[in-house]
């Protein structure tokens, strides 16, 4: 049995082999074992339906980024439109992959937490029915062009109502298993799921009533629509991320959290400031100007729940970095928790008006979003998921070198994303807002550097001194470098998929020799879809084997 | 209608502000705000210690075959 000790001076987990394995107490890897297998079957559906919709939405961003490239593509067919496309891609990555994959971590990481089997599983799988089926006539509905038009919003209202109780059933048994805990302290991962479990329907309730079932008029519609699509991003993806990290984090390198106190800290600074902020995604726009500082406020007050999330990771992580080349799902989570800090640092500067006014409309919001919502939550959501699975299957990924290529393509392809989104935005708003000419036409004249210098050197207002067609002109290069980008992540969401797969259903080569599962499992608690028996023994060598 | 709505609004905003402060007395008198230090080894079990690594790449058995020769990971 290979085991890792905490033996270095900062009590970072080592790997040293035991003089004799001691057997761990049997109740404690039944108890563990018994709750895995509670969540199996529903928390299996509800990651297989997130990754299917995985696929579909990857699909949809991509054509969406080459039809900004290549705009005759498709154009003749109406469901093809860029106006169908992107946000059949958005609801699709929020409301199928995001929400889905978190729902399903959500209930492991409940169950887990208060030492309690899920109950009733099969209800879980049937609430999983109804938000698929809503995703499935949702994307039909913006496809055939019934799209509410509101943004994040954009599910015609019968779709929200199927999300709605499918998320009810969800809410109601990550509930009850908290009521049914067997242990008094609440962590801090579970403050944060409670919180996302009772902010995501108050926002999706309130804003379905105020925008289309009795709709507010005029400049309040704005309002309410990004006071919830911030608060969705804030609220409800945000927290599930952070309870994933402050459980995973500790728990893979075998160290507790450096600051408690922090850490809970956090947590309530964020419930007291994230509302106030959604109207940064107005400014300038024809909302009361009070409003607007209201949100520039807000979002610099986060600076102060983020910071404590930073600090504390990063003091968790302290002599412990060189894990991060052992632990598949260290490697994700970290990288979304540095992620975190990043978009959330950027976000709170992009709230000043200064930076918001030249950059609003052009791509480098959009490589704010990517970074936020696939290099902080989505990473994250794949750590969780490489940790869970095989406690669910008791099967071993089948491919290390599957694993290092989805985490390489990803992490690869995302900062990449964001690079060229925010370099290429950034030029895009310089030439609406300020420049004097194009970059392309400065460099001509004074070379690449002099022309880097007199483009951002000329400071001074002057809307309107570069054609628009021009600026467009010069967006296509990066458009189609994010064109590529998402290429290399589809790649990586292929060897995702295909490893979920081969471990779900066991197909091919088994490995042997697993470091997932620690201990001998009883017999009365083999994970439920294992179809070998999925007991480990030890080998000399420190490892195991699977009988 | 625009009452209708007033009344909507400040009824939930009361509600919810209830509800958050509720959920913050319930935690103080639960003592969530002390004992810092064990809550955050609640994670951790007997057969799941500080200490232990819980999760590595598939195969990485040549890990603990260094380590078997005495030499420390990383
Ligand atoms: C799971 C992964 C992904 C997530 C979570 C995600 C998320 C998002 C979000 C939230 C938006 C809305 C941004 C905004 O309104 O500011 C968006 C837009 C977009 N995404 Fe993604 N995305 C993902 C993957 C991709 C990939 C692989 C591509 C391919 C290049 C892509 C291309 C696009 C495009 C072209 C838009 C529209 C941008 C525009 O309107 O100018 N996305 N995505
Ligand atoms: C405290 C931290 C954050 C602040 C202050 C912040 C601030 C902002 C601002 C000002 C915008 C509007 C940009 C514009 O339209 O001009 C924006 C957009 C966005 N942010 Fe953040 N951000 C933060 C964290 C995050 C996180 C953690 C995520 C992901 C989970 C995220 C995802 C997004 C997305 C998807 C958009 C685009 C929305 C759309 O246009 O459809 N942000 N953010």
């Amino acid at each position: 049995m290979s085991s890792i000790e905490s033996t270095s001076p900062g009590g970072a987990a080592v790997l040293v082999r035991p003089a004799t394995p001691e057997p761990p107490p049997p109740e404690i890897v039944s108890e563990r074992a018994r709750i895995d297998e509670s969540c199996a079957v529903p928390c299996l559906v509800w990651f297989a339906s997130s990754l299917f919709w995985l696929l579909v939405a990857t699909v949809f961003g991509l054509v969406a980024s080459l039809k900004l490239h290549i705009p005759g593509m498709h154009a003749e067919q109406a469901w093809l439109t860029f106006g169908r496309i992107r946000p059949v891609h958005l609801n699709l990555v929020a409301y199928g992959w995001g929400a889905m994959a978190a729902i399903g971590v959500m209930l492991w990481l409940m169950a887990r937490l208060s030492r309690v089997p899920l109950r009733w599983p099969a209800a879980l799988v049937f609430a999983a029915g109804f938000w698929n089926l809503g995703l499935l006539l949702g994307t039909i509905a913006i496809l055939a062009g019934d799209s509410q038009g509101i943004e994040w919003l954009e599910f015609p209202t019968y779709v929200a109502f199927l999300l709605f109780v499918g998320f009810a059933i969800t809410a109601v048994w990550a509930l009850m298993t908290f009521a049914q805990r067997r242990v008094e302290h609440v962590y801090v991962s579970q403050w944060y799921m409670f919180g996302a479990l009772f902010w995501f329907p108050w926002l999706y309730a309130t804003v379905q009533v105020l925008l289309l079932l009795v709709p507010v008029k005029g400049v309040p519609q704005a309002a309410i629509n990004w006071w919830f699509g911030h608060n969705v991003l804030g609220l409800w993806f945000t927290p599930i991320g952070l309870a994933t990290a402050y459980y995973l984090i500790p728990k893979v390198i075998g160290r507790p959290i450096y600051s408690y106190y922090l850490s809970i800290m956090g947590f309530w600074t964020l419930a007291a400031f994230y509302n106030w902020a959604g109207i940064h995604h107005l400014i300038s726009g024809p909302v009361p100007a009070w409003l607007v500082t209201v949100s520039t406020v807000g979002s610099m007050m986060m600076i102060i729940p983020v910071a404590t999330v930073a600090v504390n990771h990063h003091m968790t992580m302290r002599g412990s970095f060189h894990l991060l080349r052992y632990s598949p799902t260290l490697r994700f989570v970290v990288f979304g928790s540095m992620a975190y800090t990043i978009v959330s640092l950027q976000g709170a500067f992009m709230a000043l008006r200064v930076y918001n006014e030249p950059f609003h409309f052009t791509h480098h919001t959009i490589g704010h979003a990517h970074l936020g919502v696939y290099a902080f939550f989505t990473m994250i959501m794949f750590g969780a998921i490489y940790y869970i699975v095989p406690r669910l299957t008791g099967r071993e990924w089948a491919s290390s070198r599957l694993i290092k290529i989805h985490f390489w393509t990803t992490a690869v392809g995302i900062t990449l994303m964001f690079l060229v989104l925010s370099i290429g935005g950034m030029i895009q708003g310089f030439e609406m807002n300020q420049a004097s000419a194009s970059l392309g036409s400065l460099m001509d004249e004074h070379g690449f550097f002099g022309g880097v210098y007199e483009f951002f050197g000329g400071f001074e207002v002057q809307n309107g001194a570069v054609p628009f067609l021009d600026i467009v002109a010069g967006t296509i290069p990066w458009l189609v470098l994010r064109s590529l980008t998402g290429v290399l992540i589809l790649v990586g969401h292929v060897a995702f998929v295909i490893l979920v797969v081969r471990n779900v259903h066991a197909w091919g080569k088994q490995r042997r020799g697993g470091p997932t599962l620690f201990h001998e499992l009883p017999a009365t608690a083999t994970p439920a879809l294992a179809t070998t028996t999925a007991t480990t023994t030890q080998t000399p060598a420190g490892g195991e084997e699977r009988a | 209608m625009l009452t209708v709505y007033y009344i909507l609004v400040f009824t939930f905003l009361g509600l919810f502000s209830t509800s958050v402060v509720l959920a913050f007395w319930w935690a103080v008198r639960k003592g969530e705000f002390r004992n810092f230090k064990e809550q955050a080894a609640a994670i951790f079990d007997a057969d799941e210690p500080e200490g232990r690594l819980t999760d590595v790449f598939p195969g990485m058995r040549e890990v603990a075959e260094t380590n078997r020769k005495g030499a420390q990971v990383g």
